[in-house]
């Protein structure tokens, strides 16, 4: 939460990204879920991982995330623009710290599984 | 049906003109606090209605409504609010890609907002239905009427909803899966 005042962060979005602009991976979209690689920091820990040190919104976003989570509840979770998170996310991914969610949603192609996806779809919405 | 673990997502887009409910849509269906943040949107010069993306580009941000719905335990729906106005369209591309389908809502007091949304998604096949928010619980206009003047395909659901109802944008939401069911089995020749 770097809100200070009303709409103006503390630190300017592109100073948390190291004046990047653009994430090191295109694999993301708003949707995408990312979790904490299952013993990545212990990894670290024990020297087993060479692991560059991590910004206090990075840690932000591994304490969100023991859990699958998708890039833009974490960027409204953590009131920050989609393309600082998504750069963020990107660096964490890299550097093995976060895992992202494998293959794209079955709504992405026609054919049966798509049908089967929207099925699925519908059953959730009934019993939601 | 599960992925390495991780739960499989939806994505339903809730579009339509400032003003016209997509934010009280999205927060009557999540189950989190509705979320705002900010997409990055390369923005064609309003003046110049190039749709090639080349022209005179500048680039902005605009809120993004977000919310969420576990559909099952290995299964979540998103959805995002977002504006519908022409000059966002590239980045419509990067929102609608994947996506279950869409709710277009309009209000009958300015339908024109609604149509440059109604125009993309004709255009790229993505499912989609009208929703009229019917907040103020005024008919201004049958459906039918609606539909003539949005000239949407036959086959386009137009509905009423009160955006302020669960249950109404459930509704809504069980339409569209519907109509995007029927679309796929269009398409697949059933």
């Amino acid at each position: 939460m770097a809100r200070h005042g009303d709409d103006e962060p503390f630190v300017r979005p592109f100073g948390l990204t190291g004046g990047r602009t653009v994430p090191s991976r295109s694999d993301l979209d708003l949707t995408t879920q990312v979790v904490v690689t299952a013993g990545a920091e212990q990894q670290a820990r024990a020297g087993h991982r060479n692991m560059v040190a991590i910004s206090p919104e990075m840690q932000t976003i591994m304490d969100l995330a023991p859990r699958p989570i998708a890039v833009a509840e974490l960027a409204a979770r953590m009131a920050l623009p989609l393309t600082t998170v998504h750069i963020l996310v990107s660096d964490l991914v890299d550097d093995g710290r976060l895992t992202i969610s494998s293959g794209l949603p079955a709504a992405d192609s026609h054919g049966q599984a798509r049908l089967d996806f929207l099925q699925r779809v519908r059953d959730g919405l009934i019993n939601a | 049906m599960r992925d390495n673990g991780f739960p499989r997502t939806a994505k339903i887009v809730v579009a339509g003109g400032f003003g016209v409910g997509k934010t009280t849509m999205v927060s009557a269906i999540s189950e989190i606090e509705p979320l705002t943040t900010e997409a990055p949107l390369t923005q064609n010069s309003a003046t110049v209605d190039d749709l090639t993306g080349l022209g005179g580009k500048t680039t902005t941000t605009v809120a993004l409504d977000f919310g969420r719905l576990t559909l099952d335990d290995s299964l979540t729906l998103y959805l995002f609010g977002t504006p519908g106005q022409h000059r966002f369209w590239n980045s419509w591309n990067h929102i609608a890609i994947g996506a279950v389908g869409a709710v277009v809502l309009i209000d009958t007091r300015r339908p024109a907002d609604s149509f440059a949304a109604i125009d993309f998604f004709e255009s790229r096949s993505v499912p989609f239905l009208v929703a009229i928010n019917d907040f103020d619980g005024l008919a201004r206009y049958d459906t039918d009427a609606v539909r003539d003047a949005l000239d949407v395909d036959p086959g386009t659901p137009v509905i009423r909803c009160d955006a302020r109802s669960k249950e109404a944008c459930r509704h809504a939401l069980l339409t569209l899966v519907d109509h995007a069911i029927q679309a796929e089995r269009a398409y697949l020749g059933g």
